[in-house]
């Protein structure tokens, strides 16, 4: 009788012990798969291509300045061995050799440079031609695409898992998001305004990008976003009858001057004094026009402009 | 004589086509090219990088020889046009295969088709393009079978009113579409980038059947050159003739426009350069034209992939060096040019 017990009590034992064990394991296992890329790693990316990357890359290529952004902040700096030719920040990232130009990349350096895969995104991308041609010299391409704020942050969790940065990427999230929700608490004792953002000849981003986004975000509305989805010119006469509240104009030259000016000169915005211009080339420009880590500085630039500090 | 300008043509061209070889922007040296190259028939020679022999191999060798292919057949094209419009603006894209082509590919990018398929290594938009242009070169044909006045001006005029509406109806897409803008018009601007093997041999399928065809037909674009009636009154059936010429070079505009995109000017003046030195006769014209065409086509895009940090457009190159020569020739020419 008390030596069956002992024996019940040896199962149970043996069976706590196992069942421990097996969660112990269980907690490690969930744990590397959250800070540690198990390679091959097969994803799909945003055109349906399905790519396998085999091994942690360390020589990374990309043609977007805003992948360069997003690789530099998870602190890939070694990693990075071409650039594209718009790619001017940080600092660092213009000493990097300029493999993608905005039109026609430079197939040869960029195979000749061995990078083990190419990041890339929609606005950046890279010709069909060029894309078959470096596929079948054995390099992984994966382009990204975005057309909200969260897009943009699950863009960086890629990049993030695809370069076992994944606690860097998620804590790079995390501070976005932080700020962001900040930003968005601060905009709801706002008064809701209206927007136009002009990047030349009334090309604005509509409906489904991550600019409207943005506007959205901060409790404004975008003038372009009735006009139709993704990028469109907006009609003279449609942006006169909407009459927006602010106009932000990306589309000027260095001296400073509206370009549409005189078409435009009975909107509220300019009687108001409250149109934003800057340069094409500025830091304001890039800032608002690369869906990477900088997003947060996007939308207080944005902030402060829509509703003036 | 002929033989020995024939043979210096060809040596010509392959000493220029082993000079672009050592031209790039990744750092090969001369001798390392030259291993490379030589490397591949002669086993014993010892290649050092795998990477430098893709860059040799699969990337400059197969778009210095698709270049030469692609001038060779658009000047022959060039050759049969002039011929059977009997007027010198003419060029392989008269009859709207380059909008028909440019359409095929538009369409192809908008729809999105494209991307992550391929068939015998040449992309979807290849197709496409190859498509559009010959469907609108065959409704070029069928209006102008169906119209009243059978005449060539006629037919080209047909053609030019159709290439115009393609021409609108792919600016319509675009604006439609602007997020396919980019690609669209990069594809228009025609470029030998990242062409390799497949597209040579698809191009060169299409050459080797027109080359055929076109030195088969000699004598009868000699004949239509003199005029609709002399070669009525000299027994030619004019409209058959005219009709197999036409497709044909359309054809082979079709190929190379929708592997490379549309470069322009290369079938215009290279047939006239030729018939400077040559005189009107096709078979020495069409001959020289091939070679002319070629060694200009390639040295063009050569200097368009070498001459900066960044590529240039080939078309800018062909029309930079191409037109002043050709006006310097004009003007010194002693020979009525056309």
């Amino acid at each position: 009788m008390y030596k069956k017990r002992k024996q019940l009590l040896a199962i149970l034992l043996a069976l706590l012990l196992l069942i421990s064990f097996a969660s112990c394991s269980n907690s490690t296992s969930s744990a590397s798969q959250a800070d540690q890329t198990a390679y091959p790693l097969s994803i799909t990316d945003d055109l349906g291509n399905q790519v396998t990357i085999d091994a942690k890359p360390v020589r990374i290529v990309s043609s977007s300045p805003a992948v360069t952004e997003i690789l530099f902040a998870l602190g890939l700096d070694e990693e990075i061995v071409g650039v594209s030719s718009s790619c001017d920040y940080p600092e660092a990232a213009k000493s990097k050799p300029q493999l993608f130009d905005y039109a026609t990349p430079d197939v040869e350096s960029i195979i000749a440079a061995e990078p083990d895969v190419i990041l890339s995104d929609v606005a950046y991308g890279i010709p069909e031609d060029t894309q078959l041609l470096l596929e079948q010299s054995g390099i992984t391409i994966v382009l990204m695409t975005y057309t909200s704020i969260q897009d943009v942050l699950s863009n960086i969790t890629l990049i993030g898992q695809i370069t076992d940065k994944n606690t860097e990427a998620a804590a790079l999230v995390e501070d976005i998001n932080t700020q962001i929700a900040e930003l968005t608490a601060k905009a709801q004792d706002q008064q809701s305004k209206s927007v136009f953002i002009d990047v030349g000849g009334f090309y604005s981003p509509g409906e489904d990008t991550y600019l409207n986004n943005m506007i959205t975000v901060l409790g404004a509305t975008n003038i372009a976003a009735e006009i139709g989805s993704g990028w469109v010119m907006v009609p003279v006469e449609s942006l006169l009858e909407e009459d927006p509240d602010v106009y932000i104009d990306l589309s000027v030259n260095t001296s400073g001057d509206m370009p549409a000016e005189s078409l435009v000169q009975s909107l509220s915005a300019i009687e108001n004094s409250t149109v934003y211009t800057y340069a094409y080339s500025s830091n304001e420009t890039s800032i608002l026009s690369r869906p990477g880590p900088r997003i947060v500085e996007a939308m207080q630039l944005l902030y402060d402009d829509i509703y003036g500090n | 004589m002929k033989n020995k300008t024939v043979i210096f043509f060809i040596l010509a061209s392959i000493l220029l086509m082993m000079f672009f070889l050592t031209l790039g922007s990744a750092e090969i040296t001369f001798a390392e090219t030259f291993k490379i190259l030589f490397g591949k028939f002669f086993p014993s020679i010892k290649i050092t990088s795998s990477t430098k022999e893709i860059i040799v191999f699969n990337i400059r060798l197969p778009r210095i020889l698709l270049s030469y292919i692609c001038g060779s057949a658009l000047a022959l094209c060039g050759c049969g046009y002039q011929s059977v419009f009997k007027n010198p603006m003419t060029d392989p894209f008269v009859l709207g295969v380059s909008s028909g082509a440019a359409l095929g590919a538009t369409l192809s990018i908008i729809l999105n088709i494209s991307r992550a398929n391929s068939l015998l290594g040449l992309n979807i938009t290849a197709l496409m393009a190859f498509a559009g242009a010959l469907a609108t070169v065959f409704v070029v044909f069928a209006i102008s079978q169906k119209s009243r006045s059978a005449s060539t001006s006629s037919l080209l005029l047909i053609g030019i009113a159709i290439g115009q509406f393609i021409t609108a109806v792919i600016s319509i897409l675009m604006l439609t579409n602007q997020d396919s803008i980019k690609d669209i018009y990069f594809w228009t601007l025609g470029s030998f980038s990242a062409k390799t093997w497949p597209h040579l041999l698809i191009v060169s399928v299409y050459f080797m059947i027109g080359l055929i065809f076109m030195f088969y037909n000699h004598k009868n674009l000699d004949i239509m050159l003199l005029g609709h009636k002399q070669a009525l009154q000299l027994g030619q059936d004019v409209y058959k003739v005219r009709r197999h010429i036409l497709f044909i070079t359309s054809v082979l505009a079709a190929g190379v426009v929708s592997v490379t995109g549309i470069i322009g000017f290369v079938g215009l003046i290279t047939p006239h350069i030729v018939r400077i030195f040559t005189g009107p006769i096709h078979k020495k014209l069409m001959l020289y034209s091939i070679f002319v065409g070629g060694i200009f086509l390639m040295s063009a895009d050569s200097i368009a992939r070498s001459i900066t940090s960044q590529e240039l457009p080939v078309g800018i190159v062909t029309a930079i060096f191409g037109a002043p020569f050709f006006i310097y020739l004009i003007y010194s020419s002693k020979r009525e040019v056309f």
